[in-house]
């Protein structure tokens, strides 16, 4: 082709034809006959296999299994999950400490004649529906706490409803976190409240108003 | 063009002649004004003050401006040239539609004008590579598919049933190119995706543009000329589809590399790291294929571009490998130093390659020697030179800027002081890459115009043949 503009002393050069041509047959007439190994081949195998183990041996390290929500290359799903892991008594612990703790006192011994105690109180510890519709809709009139009478006379108050349409408003987690707490404080040691079953309560009730002690009492 | 006494040419070749000479003067003309560009880019990055009260020359509006003139006016344009001439060359049939060519390649160029100066007006997307805003790059997409519309035909009507290493990258690129291209408009700014997605997707194509367009044509260029020029094949021939498989399938996955440390799902970035360890395999084997090209220095000063666009693209192969690290991508993520990795692979690598073959190229289109050989070595020298200067200084930059950074301490001044030496020396760097970038354009010019006075004027022509 146009070589002129080379100097005479560089090699000929291949046409267009003959390039094609001439790679079109290489590597054919090599074979490893009579132990005669070509080494690049083998290197070349050996390099790719050990990216290859290197490239899968990193993916598993520090592809967090894949998951989309593991943004840290340590990091992986499994642990994600352990992270989000809460401790219902403390959530509990925390609602009753800024709402309930104004009425019922932090001792859980309420006020005499006015808040009806939680600790080693037959109502708190005993029938789990009772206790879930008290927190839900709210409880009026007189009621007999632990041999005490509440909830009649001049200083008498009503417990409000916490369940959704209520003053509060609070979501069955954290209804049954509360009841949870308060069922495990004070030397109380009734088994705890699951969200399912305030949702089974709410859902079976419906929209209610406040109780009175003579409704929840025919209850089991 | 058969009058022409001195140059052996085939049909092929010249039929092309006036669209391909568009390409490149085009191309040329873009590298002089995107070098212009960056350099002041570069100025302003040490003297802030420079042009700042103009609002088109602004920072912000020149990085965009150089970015769109270099990659879709320089690399687009030669990019589709070389590819073009090659396709033909091995196919063995002229370009078909050199009307076409001609009217798509004008429109591509008024496209990226368009583009240009609707950044220069403040109209600028927020996308890496893809800066123009939204209402030009239809019309780029389809002056792009115009173009490469003669390099496909070229390939299925190839006159042998057997390919080469070149026709393979060649046919690649123009393939890949609208795939990317059509889908990064799509999926980033005709219907954009929505949060993280956006920033995969960008990545996927700013990376994937370079790995499966641009750097694919610079390698079949390399192909096609180290068994030209050297006058041997290519060594371990039948190593090189495996190379070319390797550049393709593992250079698609690189894409979340810019996402080390971001808020992409952590497997994005992981999976990029590995296929950037994987892409080794491919550099080993362009290395093994092409050791007449790597180490051509002692040859013509074609085979020297050759030399000096291998060793920057092995370099760059290994430098990225280095730089997805943890502990060296905590240092230098985010500062100069993925500037100079950029200048190096594209100004270094996918530049000097396509420069080779356009060595090459001139003289088979246009039926006559290039005017002067003294420019050819010129140029080699200044740009080989610039290259290295401004890559060094860049990468000096980001080195002290990452080490400035790493300290909470530090305030932006000092920062910006620690940076200052490195970007001076890449400020001397980028006058020389001007520099280069002129000599070239103006030799291509003189040579396009010989031409066509030899073509009238048979006579004028032997007197030139000597260089």
């Amino acid at each position: 082709m146009s070589a002129q503009h080379t100097d005479p002393s560089e090699p000929r050069r291949l046409t267009d034809p003959e390039l094609i041509q001439v790679h079109d047959h290489a590597g054919e007439e090599k074979t490893d006959d009579g132990g005669n190994y070509q080494l690049l081949p083998l290197v070349l195998l050996f390099l790719f296999s050990g990216l290859i183990f290197f490239g899968g041996t990193y993916l598993g390290l520090f592809a967090g299994h894949f998951a989309p929500t593991v943004h840290d290359e340590r990091g992986s799903p499994m642990a994600a999950v352990a992270e989000v892991k809460i401790d219902v008594v403390a959530v509990g612990k925390r609602q009753y400490s800024t709402t309930c703790v104004g009425c019922h006192q932090a001792t859980g011994l309420g006020m005499a004649g006015m808040f009806p105690p939680l600790a080693k109180s037959e109502w708190v510890t005993g029938s789990e529906e009772r206790l879930i519709r008290v927190l839900l809709h709210g409880l009026s009139g007189p009621v007999t706490v632990d041999g005490q009478q509440y909830g009649s006379g001049p200083t008498a108050q009503a417990m409000p409803a916490f369940g959704p349409g209520g003053a509060f408003n609070w979501s069955d987690d954290s209804i049954a976190a509360v009841l949870t707490y308060i069922r495990q404080e004070w030397g109380n040691s009734a088994p705890p409240i699951t969200a399912a079953k305030v949702t089974e309560v709410r859902t079976k009730v419906g929209a209610h108003g406040a109780w009175t002690a003579a409704d929840l009492e025919k209850l089991p | 063009m058969s009058s022409q006494p001195k140059a052996i040419i085939s049909e092929s070749d010249t039929t092309s002649r006036g669209p391909l000479a568009l390409l490149l003067v085009s191309a040329f003309g873009w590298l002089i004004l995107s070098t212009v560009l960056s350099l002041i880019g570069t100025i302003q990055l040490h003297t802030p003050s420079f042009l700042a009260s103009c609002a088109a020359f602004t920072h912000g509006r020149v990085e965009a401006m150089q970015e769109s003139a270099f990659i879709y006016g320089w690399a687009g344009n030669a990019a589709f040239a070389v590819s073009l001439w090659l396709l033909s060359a091995l196919g063995g049939s002229p370009l078909r539609g050199p009307g076409l060519l001609a009217t798509a390649t004008a429109f591509w160029n008024l496209g990226v004008t368009a583009g240009v100066v609707a950044i220069a007006a403040g109209e600028a997307t927020s996308i890496p590579f893809l800066q123009m805003p939204g209402y030009i790059q239809p019309l780029l997409f389809v002056a792009a598919a115009a173009i490469t519309t003669p390099g496909v035909l070229a390939w299925t009507g190839r006159s042998t049933d057997s390919t080469y290493a070149s026709q393979w990258y060649a046919v690649a690129a123009i393939f890949l190119f609208p795939w990317l291209f059509s889908a990064a408009q799509v999926m980033l700014l005709a219907d954009p995706v929505h949060g993280i997605t956006q920033t995969i997707v960008a990545g996927w194509f700013s990376q994937n543009l370079i790995a499966l367009w641009l750097l694919p044509v610079a390698l079949a260029s390399a192909y096609y000329l180290v068994p030209k020029l050297s006058g041997r094949p290519v060594a371990h021939y039948q190593f090189a589809k495996l190379g070319f498989w390797a550049l393709v399938v593992f250079g698609a996955w690189t894409g979340g590399r810019h996402l080390i440390g971001g808020p992409a799902p952590v497997w994005v970035p992981t999976v990029a790291v590995v296929a950037l360890y994987l892409l080794l395999f491919h550099y080993v084997i362009v290395a093994v294929n092409l050791p007449a090209g790597l180490f051509g220095w002692n040859s013509s000063t074609t085979l020297r571009f050759v030399a000096f666009g291998l060793t920057a693209y092995l370099l760059n192969g290994l430098g990225d490998v280095l730089a997805s690290s943890h502990a060296i991508n905590e240092l230098l993520d985010f500062t100069y130093f993925s500037v100079a990795q950029g200048k190096l692979l594209l100004g270094g690598a996918f530049s000097f390659l396509i420069y080779a073959a356009v060595y090459e190229m001139g003289p088979r289109i246009t039926g006559i020697p290039w005017p002067s050989a003294g420019l050819i070595r010129a140029h080699f020298g200044v740009a080989a030179l610039g290259t290295v200067v401004t890559v060094l200084g860049l990468a000096f930059a980001g080195w002290s800027q990452g080490h400035a950074l790493a300290v909470t301490a530090n305030g932006f001044a000092a920062i910006a002081a620690a940076a200052k030496p490195g970007l001076l020396i890449a400020t001397a760097g980028e006058f020389l890459l001007l520099g280069a970038a002129i000599i070239a354009f103006i030799h291509l010019v003189r040579l396009q115009v010989e031409s066509c006075c030899s073509e009238s004027v048979v006579s004028d022509s032997p007197a030139k043949s000597a260089t």
